[in-house]
């Protein structure tokens, strides 16, 4: 179609009648129709014998294997971590297969993020690690209060708190901190924000935020998992090392009304700062 | 409520959904994967993960919003995929074969001009002036201060504004 002018407002206007030929196509229409018939379920209720007797093996195991079998040991230092994985844990999980993502396996590990003007600091604990081969599970929190607001912070004007948010339709929940600088004046305001979140890296792949693993926040604990299929990372096999890079990014967002009520927004995306975090994964015998 | 009336409820809802909001859903999904038959496909999970997930739609958003959520979830999901990488986007609809049933070869100016635009920008301008959502749901959506949506928004049509006059198309605010 011909363009004089595009006034953004008519933006769908102009999409829909450029894409007009893009439709849903009736095939797909089908395809779903006869999902849906397949008897697919929509929500699978737990079997009560089924989790009892999930509960007796686990619980055989554990007396059969002994603590001994779930221990891990660690090494960490500056930004870098290494966990290794006894070889009989290895095939321990093997043989539990998807019961595996059910063990914490690993003890606490602390990546404290330096504080760097104006960032403030960040500590970040991970705390569970889900590994059966070929599905890992990385889980981390931050701590704070039931309150969500940390305590380490003793500036009066500076209220820090890590907010969780659930979406308007409670699927998922995000959580991020909140470092919030608030100026009261009659009338104005201004405020500044520094979120913090922590991506990952495996393999090369990038693990953005992920929103819709919200671990609960219960108590002391705000955190999430990250769960990666390393059978979909072309090169991996079974027993290799796996290596995880965390990012740390802090984004800094400040706005402000003046005294006649008007609305500056400041948000600088550009300017964000990372730090990074090695954590190794490593199955002992090699 | 036993099971059976459960899933025919949410079957004649998504049904019903795919007959209001399917065109717009595989469109979305177009402009963000950047290829029609990957739309379709996308378009096609969407619609399942809502006849999955019914039973939890609360309706504190619209049915639209909500769809709107898993689509674009589920285009994001696609695009870390391995494979997806693979897959060159370089490639002009001009250098395709025109017996190629593909459609993208005409997607038209604007729809390119927001398809190249980075995602951080692309994502808040669909939703908000493709699926008309206002930036306070853009903003739960994204998980981002609502003042980072408009500041997004803005630069967005700053973007698409110049592009457009690259194109020698005038464009106005």
């Amino acid at each position: 179609m011909a363009l004089n002018t595009v006034p953004v407002t008519c933006l769908k206007e102009h999409i829909d009648s450029e894409m007009h030929h893009i439709r849903l196509q009736e095939r797909t229409k089908q395809h779903v129709r006869e999902q849906m018939e397949g008897g697919k379920r929509m929500k699978r209720k737990m079997n009560v014998g089924w989790v009892l007797a999930m509960v007796l093996v686990l619980l055989s195991c554990s007396v059969a294997m002994g603590s001994d079998a779930l221990n891990l040991f660690r090494e960490w230092h500056d930004t870098t971590a290494e966990y290794h994985m006894e070889e009989d844990d290895q095939s321990w999980l093997l043989q539990l297969g998807v019961m595996a993502e059910e063990a914490q396996l690993l003890e606490d590990v602390v990546w404290e993020v330096a504080a760097e003007d104006p960032w403030p600091g960040l500590t970040v604990i991970f705390d569970q690690v889900y590994f059966d081969g070929n599905k890992l599970t990385i889980g981390f929190h931050y701590p704070c209060t039931t309150d969500g607001v940390r305590t380490n912070v003793d500036d009066p004007l500076f209220d820090e708190r890590v907010l969780a948010y659930k979406s308007e339709d409670q699927s998922e929940e995000n959580i991020y901190f909140w470092h919030q600088n608030k100026i009261g004046v009659e009338g104005s305001w201004a405020r500044a924000q520094y979120q913090t979140w922590v991506d990952m890296e495996v393999f090369g792949e990038k693990y953005d935020y992920q929103y819709g693993n919200f671990v609960g926040h219960e108590q002391e604990i705000y955190g999430h998992l990250y769960t990666v299929d390393l059978t979909q990372i072309p090169g991996y096999q079974m027993g290799d090392d796996v290596e995880l890079t965390f990012v740390a990014k802090q984004h800094l967002w400040y706005d402000y009304l003046d005294d006649q009520g008007v609305y500056y927004d400041m948000n600088v995306d550009e300017d964000e700062r990372h730090d990074t975090f090695t954590l190794v994964v490593k199955p002992e015998s090699k | 409520m036993d099971d059976r009336k459960m899933i025919r409820d949410a079957q004649t809802a998504v049904v019903r959904m795919m007959e209001a909001y399917g065109d717009s859903i595989v469109r979305l999904c177009c402009l963000y994967l950047k290829d029609a038959n990957l739309a379709q496909d996308a378009a096609q999970e969407t619609f399942l993960k809502a006849f999955r997930h019914y039973e939890s739609f609360r309706g504190e958003s619209s049915e639209k919003t909500w769809l709107t959520r898993i689509a674009l979830r589920t285009c994001r999901d696609m695009t870390r995929g391995a494979w997806y990488r693979l897959v060159d986007r370089s490639v002009t609809p001009e250098s395709v074969s025109p017996s190629m049933p593909d459609e993208k070869a005409d997607y038209g100016e604007v729809a390119e001009v927001v398809m190249a635009l980075d995602e951080k920008y692309r994502v808040p301008i669909l939703l908000y002036y493709y699926q008309e959502l206002q930036a306070k749901e853009i903003a739960s959506i994204l998980h981002l201060p609502i003042g980072t949506v408009l500041s997004r928004l803005k630069r967005g049509r700053e973007k698409i504004k110049e592009q457009l006059q690259k194109g020698g198309v005038p464009f106005w605010l």
